[in-house]
């Protein structure tokens, strides 16, 4: 008889599972607010930066450079990129069931994908800059496919448990492409 | 087996020295027009050429420092090791940005050394790893000692050996697997039918043919794209002269116009004859080994492709009104990439292929034949809104010049408002049209996208191709979805589908995937 197919959720040792959500994703470590929070404040200072030299050396000798126009760009885009980066951070999910993993994210547009383990070709951690400060990393799980966004990343996640992560993805994969399912 | 590579271990000492030339190397490919606009910079900043040359000469010296000590972390951090339990590679790299990369050794799709100048002048051998992806380089370990390189070598070599023997799917052939295919009888009917060669050769006439009804654009562009100044010139001539009388725009004006678009149309078919010609001339498919086919062409330069029926990821069937006439298509096929060479992912193009050889081509296993016609079959279309969403979109591209020329060349409103009328009304009207066409197939097996108005294109693969699945929306559109479905020949992509009932089938497409774990080269 042939035995029934199920896909159960695997859950990583973490503590901030929405429960409502039936998929049960899982949220990205709340530390990784902290990498977003600095990413948008170094935007802002070199956006603003090139704002400056642009209005105040390049269009001096025309008469366009005002000062306040500067404060309201950087005001303007750090507000932005605050809000951007406090989306970004609600919509990082993930979840690792039996046989595939899915990840989703997006600030405007929300972006899923998802990845059998059969398919799997390879696991990659990779720990940012300012990531490390938190230490923290991402997970980039990668198939044979050509697309470039072809990519499921986990961003965000404690580095131990990432670690952890990636060995659970590891041997999933191996049992799948032994015929183990 | 020994285990030589059980304990992470580093590579040789002068992987240093290896590091930081690819480091300069790096900079002065990327920084050079930097690089100089600085030294012009310091010309008139500083004045004395003393102070001038010192300072370059200390700028130097302190950015090889860095770039030395940034080697030497490079060093220290790259790791690398083999899990022989598991069969797996591990290798630890980078110094801001840290990466950690492993992947099971069955995963492997060559391995190989190189010795570039730096590493036979510092006695080494740089050892590279392709695992299949697209997007993903080949990984490479570029110093280490020729003796360690090779041994590494043999021993990946050896493991990914024993890997595909051991590994049952996704790893041997699609015709390997099937359980009521006997091997023994199989190489009889091969050796068999080795007396009749199986080749199929693309008519001259046929792709002279098909040459001149296919591809116009890109014949126009490629026309318009060197006379764009001439052409330009001659324009302006032709407007000014039109402008000194009113009666001569309102006949002449449309009469140059068609004649120059008839003129233009002319050459880029002559231009498609002609690069058809030199690409295409002699086309023929034809069996070298089993299962394997050779794609020859080329009038002076003869290009070759092997194409592997079980590596084709993806097909398409391309065929507009004329050559519907003629009854010809063309035939798109894109195979596993190859790493060496970006021609694959581009896909292989077969013009001017008439229906008896598609149906050999079938009936040979080089192409997947289509269920959608007998199996149960799931058809979604794309929503609505799809065309209304655009047609704003055509709406602005076309009224904005409008708007713009008619504020630059005001004597000519009634011209430009009708012509940008016409083309607002056919391009509305085409895209409708191209909406409402597209429908997506989906069986047990496989998955077609068919499209398009004047040229019909019908894209399918094999659900067990599929890689990956993506999807986005804004989070303010609840009802439809853009799905781009992936396999590692290229990918399928639906815009404006409805959410659900992909989700419907992307739960199916897992199902497949997962429970049955098909082969997918």
């Amino acid at each position: 008889m042939e035995a029934v197919f199920e896909n159960p959720i695997y859950q990583p040792d973490v503590d901030n599972v929405i429960p409502e959500d039936p998929m049960s994703w899982n949220r990205v470590d709340r530390k990784y607010r902290h990498v977003l929070m600095i990413r948008a404040v170094l935007f802002t200072i070199i956006f603003t930066s090139l704002f400056y030299f642009t209005t105040q050396v390049v269009f001096e000798e025309v008469g366009v450079g005002r000062l306040w126009t500067v404060y309201v760009f950087a005001a303007g885009f750090f507000v932005f990129s605050i809000v951007k980066a406090v989306i970004e951070y609600s919509r990082r999910m993930y979840v690792i069931r039996q046989h595939d993993l899915m990840s989703r994210r997006g600030f405007l547009s929300i972006k899923v994908a998802v990845m059998p383990f059969v398919r799997v070709q390879q696991v990659k951690i990779e720990e940012g800059v300012l990531s490390r400060i938190w230490n923290l990393a991402s997970i980039h799980v990668s198939s044979a496919s050509s697309g470039a966004g072809d990519v499921v990343i986990i961003a965000g996640i404690p580095k131990a448990q990432a670690e952890e992560m990636r060995k659970h993805i590891v041997q999933k994969i191996n049992k799948e492409h032994a015929g183990v399912l | 087996m020994q285990a030589f590579f059980n304990e992470p271990q580093r590579q040789s000492l002068l992987s240093i020295l290896v590091f930081l030339t690819g480091n300069i190397q790096g900079i002065l490919r990327s920084g050079i027009a930097f690089l100089i606009l600085i030294f012009f910079m310091l010309r008139n900043l500083i004045e004395n050429p003393f102070w001038r040359i010192a300072f370059i000469i200390t700028s130097i010296s302190i950015l090889l420092l860095l770039l030395l000590i940034y080697a030497i972390y490079q060093y220290r951090n790259f790791v690398f090791y083999m899990d022989y339990n598991a069969s797996e590679f591990h290798l630890n790299q980078g110094v801001f940005q840290k990466k950690s990369l492993s992947f099971h050794t069955s995963q492997i799709q060559q391995v190989y050394t190189e010795r570039k100048w730096i590493q036979r002048i510092l006695g080494l051998s740089s050892l590279k790893i392709e695992v299949a992806g697209g997007q993903s380089e080949a990984i490479a370990l570029p110093a280490l000692s020729v003796g360690m390189a090779n041994a590494l070598l043999e021993e990946l070599k050896m493991l990914q050996k024993n890997a595909e023997v051991l590994m049952p799917p996704p790893f041997k052939p699609i015709e390997e697997r099937d359980e009521y295919v006997d091997e023994n009888q199989q190489e009889e009917e091969f050796v068999a039918e080795k007396t009749k060669v199986k080749s199929i050769r693309i008519p001259l006439v046929s792709l002279l043919k098909n040459a001149t009804v296919t591809r116009i654009f890109n014949g126009l562009f490629l026309i318009l794209l060197p006379l764009q100044f001439l052409g330009y010139d001659i324009t302006v001539r032709i407007f000014d002269y039109l402008e000194s009388s009113y009666s001569l725009q309102i006949i002449w004006g449309p009469v140059i116009i068609i004649s120059l678009s008839i003129v233009a149309i002319l050459l880029a078919v002559i231009l498609n004859v002609v690069l058809s010609l030199f690409q295409h001339f002699n086309l023929t498919i034809k069996e070298v080994e089993k299962n394997q086919y050779q794609l020859s062409q080329g009038l002076v330069n003869l290009k070759m492709v092997q194409i592997k029926p079980q590596r084709i990821q993806m097909v398409t069937i391309e065929q507009n009104y004329l050559q519907k006439k003629m009854g010809l298509y063309t035939l798109i096929v894109r195979q596993l990439q190859d790493l060496n060479t970006t021609q694959n992912a581009l896909g292989i193009r077969i013009p001017g292929i008439n229906e008896t050889q598609l149906n050999t081509l079938v009936s040979w296993g080089f192409l997947p034949a289509s269920d959608v016609e007998f199996a149960q079959t799931e058809t979604i279309r794309p929503l609505k809104r799809k065309f209304w969403i655009q047609s704003i979109f055509i709406t602005l591209m076309v009224w904005v010049p409008v708007l713009i020329a008619i504020n630059a060349y005001g004597n000519w409103v009634w011209m430009i408002l009708l012509a940008g009328l016409t083309l607002w009304l056919v391009l509305e009207v085409w895209y409708f049209k191209m909406v409402k066409s597209e429908r997506f197939y989906f069986t047990e097996n496989q998955m077609w996208l068919q499209k398009g108005v004047w040229k019909k294109t019908n894209t399918y693969m094999l659900i067990p191709k599929v890689q990956t699945m993506r999807s986005n929306h804004f989070f303010w559109q609840k009802k439809f979805i853009h799905v781009s479905v992936g396999t590692a020949g290229g990918g399928m992509n639906l815009t404006f589908y409805p959410q659900r009932k992909w989700r419907l089938i992307e739960g199916k497409i897992l199902y497949i995937l997962e429970s049955k774990n098909p082969p997918w080269y």
